[in-house]
């Protein structure tokens, strides 16, 4: 049954109209794919429904579009503008036309009331406006511009009506002139050019398309034709849809999160990702991938199979069935995979070359959208650049590691030209010589501004750097090569260290003068040995800047000793009763071993100073200086008595010190111990007092056993 | 003396206070870059951990830097070893600290890495004290933690092998698998019948350990994999002698470089000293170890201590 023209207007509005796009410009984008989405169950004949739709309230090609304005949009306007907006299945075919303009060709008017009048009805050979189609248009878009914006409040998405030179046929052009498709590949050139979520890019709009534009050059995909095609410089009439495909790169970008989205209307896209289960028989599958935007269970219509019920894995990451039933493998991973789904659509982005990171939860090698460094990955590579990448893998080899990195065909007759690399690791960013196609996984290279990279970051600021950790500056695909990078002192009326106290060095320093070297994409910061305090690095218009900081925290940064290692933190394990504590001893000069006595026969210790630490803890070249009066014996009794040999032979009469005042527990069996060896060989020292002369004869009598 | 990549990361650690492993890597992969070393950067997270300056968390993947701490080691003559945190402002409160008569500060790089030719680990800082009392004030003066003879309580508190591993994992594919010889220290490649033993899953430079005994299948830390190994082969893998007044040498003790010491155990040897162990003849060399700790660990990984020859 097909739609009537109220169900396409509610069914475009929940479409297009979504709190993902809250105040975000709306890109109205319809052609064949999107309306088959729209309405799956009209397949391809979903673009004929709207046709018909549209032409019962305008009668047919008559074009009466002043039915829908009159008869439709202002009594819902009185009513109060509830609901869909009436006008959106017109405007929507509109658009739909402008769709189906000759592709390169120029976007003139004279080129789009043919395919207006034949989108209606394909047995129209009339051309020029149809109808009053002049008369009325404008004000339907001016309508919907005023109903997103001040009705709805933005908070869905605002549909602009802005055709300025275009006038009549702009206002359908700027939504069609690219497709929502092409525009998810813009991912990679983010990746590529080191966009970080979130960041605010300083960045004109239209240095930002002709570096979309230089980027595709050279690329003949049918999305890479389309996407330079939108980005190219226009003249005249056409001037107006270079602004907006401007207006459409910065949106694009400032909401970019790394994660798949809808183009048109902002929502989560699912992802499918390149699955290798063994490196030995590497036989690739599609896996589709769960994340937290996702619903535990839904349904995927897959090319050539019946609509497919996927269901997460339990606390995984991952959907049930895997791998999805795909028959024409080799074709995925050359052009790319859209997947209808319930209630949310799914993709697979081609590429050239896939890197993929061993999973624990399946696992198996799942492709990535990024490369750890120091982990180890594999590469699913096209065969006719497989050569360059093991190449540049076995480069980033360390001193020492292992060099090969084994290539081989995927043991897949669908995939013979393609190739398995690895598993290899990155452990240092490079810093040149970075194949195109791993560009994207490594935040190297070229950006779009000049970038802050690496470095020992610290604080809650994005660019305050630590004493010694100087960043690196990744140089800027829009500024002129042949400006030199400089490097100077700054001072900022908002402090870059924000509440950070920084401590500055030397108060005049000259500029640095940087030339970067041909090829290079980032110049090392480091090697300038920065003083601390806040500089600025600019070449041309670009700058970037940062603070050098000794340090933020007094004892240690947050969560310190929150780790533990088996119950432990550092050093501080106590043991439950220790055995042996230490006790401070007297030294003699020239007197290198020594005994000490306890109270009981047993506690007894002969103990030698560490003459070894001289030599340890010395300057090379320099004599030993390590020396003791007092040292730390370590006993598990209380010592009562250190006796000294007279001579550093140890030879001779011992002289008896007392340490600590206790009296002797033996039992009488002491004779012939080392303890009462020692004190019958020793004599009190001479200035005993009378005290201590009673407890040293008493320890004598227990010594001989009475 | 000039810093080594390892005093960066300890400063740059003891800033951040804690964080991700990914973030210690990155930091790490930096100083190599700036001090122009190809070494893998987890050489130098490792040294950090051994040497008592910080704990990671390989579960969580997360770390943290320790306090900071002034141990008091049996048979450094009141030469205190400091550990943990070393942020800029702490070591100037520790160089304060230390301006007194009674206290002598010294500095000394860690013994040379074998790959990168120079000093990788941050130095040794120490202070010689007039005296216990001395050393316990000093900690008090820059907020730091006292601790004596710290390696004891740390062989104390390590986990022995005598409690086999209960985390299940699931078999390895063969083709993945390498089991340990025993016997030579060697990998091998796995037999289809999977004897019993220590198992190495090789996911390309990433590997897992596991442990394979009456058909049920564990993860294991490689270490305690090693030693439940060789347990009860008649081998002698630790050997320790006392120090030799007359050739001025401090006790040792020495284990094959191919055996991997549990955590806690290479840090109670190395805050023996506070070095890094040396490698002499493919044995690992600790020094001025006292032969109640190197008996507390050997026995702990089930293995008797042997004298030298």
């Amino acid at each position: 049954m097909p739609l009537s023209y109220e169900d396409w207007a509610e069914r475009l509005f929940e479409f297009f109209f979504d709190e993902e796009n809250d105040g975000e410009e709306i890109l109205f984008a319809i052609d064949e794919p999107t309306l088959q989405e729209i309405y799956p169950e009209g397949g391809t004949a979903a673009g004929s429904s709207l046709a018909q739709a549209v032409a019962s309230r305008i009668q047919g090609s008559q074009w009466l579009v002043s039915n829908v304005y009159l008869n439709m949009v202002q009594p819902w306007e009185r009513l109060g503008r509830p609901g869909a907006h009436p006008a959106l299945p017109l405007l929507a075919l509109t658009v739909l036309a402008a769709s189906r303009m000759q592709t390169g060709g120029s976007f003139a008017a004279n080129n789009y009331y043919v395919p207006l009048r034949r989108t209606l009805d394909p047995n129209d050979v009339g051309h020029g406006p149809p109808g009053d189609f002049r008369d009325y248009i404008e004000q339907l878009w001016f309508s919907v511009e005023e109903w997103s914006t001040v009705t709805l409040e933005g908070r869905m998405g605002i549909l602009r009506a802005e055709s300025q030179s275009l006038r009549y046929v702009g206002l359908a052009l700027q939504h069609a002139f690219l497709r929502a498709s092409d525009l998810r590949h813009l991912d990679e050139f983010f990746r590529r050019f080191g966009l970080e979520p979130g960041e605010d890019l300083d960045v004109e709009p239209a240095e930002l398309r002709r570096r979309i534009r230089a980027w595709l050059l050279g690329r003949n995909e049918p999305w890479a034709i389309r996407l330079r095609d939108a980005c190219k410089d226009r003249q005249g009439d056409d001037r107006e849809l270079m602004s907006h495909c401007e207006r459409l790169l910065i949106r694009e970008a400032r909401r970019w999160d790394g994660r798949p989205r809808d183009p048109r209307t902002g929502r989560a896209i699912g992802q499918i990702l390149l699955v290798v289960k063994s490196r030995a028989n590497p036989q690739p599958g599609l896996y589709p991938k769960w994340d937290q935007r996702l619903p535990e269970s839904q349904v995927l219509h897959l090319p050539g199979a019946d609509p497919t019920t996927i269901t997460r894995v339990e606390g995984f990451g991952w959907y049930k069935p895997h791998p999805l039933p795909i028959e024409n493998l080799g074709q995925v991973l050359e052009e790319g995979l859209d997947v209808t789904g319930e209630p949310t659509n799914f993709q697979f982005a081609e590429a050239s070359l896939y890197t993929l990171s061993y999973d624990n939860e399946i696992a198996a090698w799942a492709s990535v959208d990024h490369i750890t460094f120091g982990e180890p990955h594999i590469f699913v590579v096209r065969a006719e650049i497989a050569d360059e990448v093991a190449q540049f893998l076995a480069g980033q080899a360390e001193e020492g590691g292992p060099a090969g990195h084994p290539m081989k065909p995927l043991g897949d007759d669908r995939l013979s030209d393609w190739r398995l690399i690895g598993p290899s690791r990155i452990d240092v960013r490079p810093t040149a010589g970075l194949p195109d196609a791993l560009a994207p996984f490594l935040p190297a290279g070229r950006g779009l501004s000049l970038r802050l990279l690496g470095g020992l970051r610290i604080g809650e600021r994005r660019n305050v750097y630590l004493r010694g950790g100087e960043p690196a500056i990744g140089l800027s695909e829009l500024a002129d090569p042949n400006q030199p990078l400089v490097v100077e002192r700054a001072e900022t009326d908002e402090p870059v260290g924000g509440d950070l106290e920084i401590r500055t060095g030397a108060d005049e320093v000259p500029p640095w003068n940087l030339e970067p070297q041909p090829g290079e994409d980032e110049v090392p910061l480091w090697t300038l040995k920065l003083e601390p305090g806040e500089y600025i690095v600019k070449q041309g218009g670009a700058r970037a800047i940062f603070a050098i900081v000794e340090g933020v925290s007094a004892v240690a940064g947050p969560g310190a000793g929150g780790v533990l290692t088996d119950g432990v933190s550092g050093t501080i394990a106590p043991a439950p009763a220790p055995a042996v504590r230490p006790h401070m001893v007297v030294v003699r000069p020239g007197i290198g071993s020594w005994v000490i006595l306890g109270s009981s026969p047993d506690e007894y210790e002969a103990m030698k100073l560490p003459r070894w630490l001289k030599e340890e803890f010395r300057e090379p070249h320099e004599p030993a200086f390590l020396t003791w009066t007092e040292i730390d014996a370590w006993l598990d009794f209380d010592p009562i008595w250190q006796l000294f040999p007279s001579s550093e032979s140890g030879a001779g009469t011992r002289e008896a010190r007392l340490l600590h005042p206790s009296e002797p527990t033996t039992d009488g069996t002491s004779e012939g111990t080392d303890w009462a060896m020692q004190i019958l060989g020793a004599e009190l020292h001479a200035d005993a007092e009378q005290e201590e002369q009673g407890l040293w004869l008493r320890y004598r009598e227990r010594a001989q056993g009475r | 003396m000039s810093d080594s990549p390892g005093d960066g990361l300890l400063r740059w650690a003891s800033e951040v206070g804690s964080a991700t492993w990914d973030a210690l890597r990155q930091a790490a992969a930096h100083l190599c870059s700036s001090h122009q070393i190809r070494v893998r950067p987890s050489r130098l997270t490792d040294s950090l951990s051994a040497l008592g300056h910080l704990d990671i968390d390989w579960e969580r993947r997360v770390w943290s830097v320790a306090r900071p701490t002034i141990n008091v080691v049996p048979g450094l003559g009141l030469c205190t070893v400091l550990t943990g945190s070393r942020t800029y402002y702490l070591e100037d409160r520790y160089r304060q600290a230390a301006e007194d008569n009674l206290i002598f500060p010294m500095e000394f790089p860690q013994p040379i890495d074998r790959y990168a030719q120079r000093p990788l680990a941050p130095k040794l800082i120490l202070a010689k004290c007039a005296s216990l009392e001395v050393a316990r004030e000093l900690a008090q003066r820059f907020d730091a933690d006292y601790v004596e003879d710290p390696a004891t309580g740390l062989a104390a508190a390590m986990r022995g092998i005598e409690e086999p591993p209960t985390t299940p994992a699931a078999p390895p594919l063969r083709e993945n698998a390498w089991w340990f010889n025993p016997e030579t220290y060697d990998w091998v490649e796995a037999l289809p019948t999977f004897p019993g033993g220590l198992y190495r899953q090789d996911l390309g430079e990433r590997m897992t350990h596991l442990w394979y005994d009456e058909d049920r299948w564990c993860h294991v830390e490689l270490p305690e994999g090693q030693f439940r190994a060789i347990e009860g082969l008649d081998q002698s893998v630790f050997r320790w002698r006392p120090a030799l007044d007359n050739a001025g040498q401090a006790s040792r003790f020495e284990v094959p470089a191919r055996l991997l010491l549990p955590t806690l155990a290479e840090r109670a040897l190395t805050v023996s000293l506070g070095k890094l162990p040396t490698t002499h003849d493919g044995w690992r060399r600790y020094r001025n170890i006292p032969k109640t700790v190197a008996a507390t660990l050997a026995d702990k990984l089930g293995q008797a201590l042997g004298d030298y020859e």
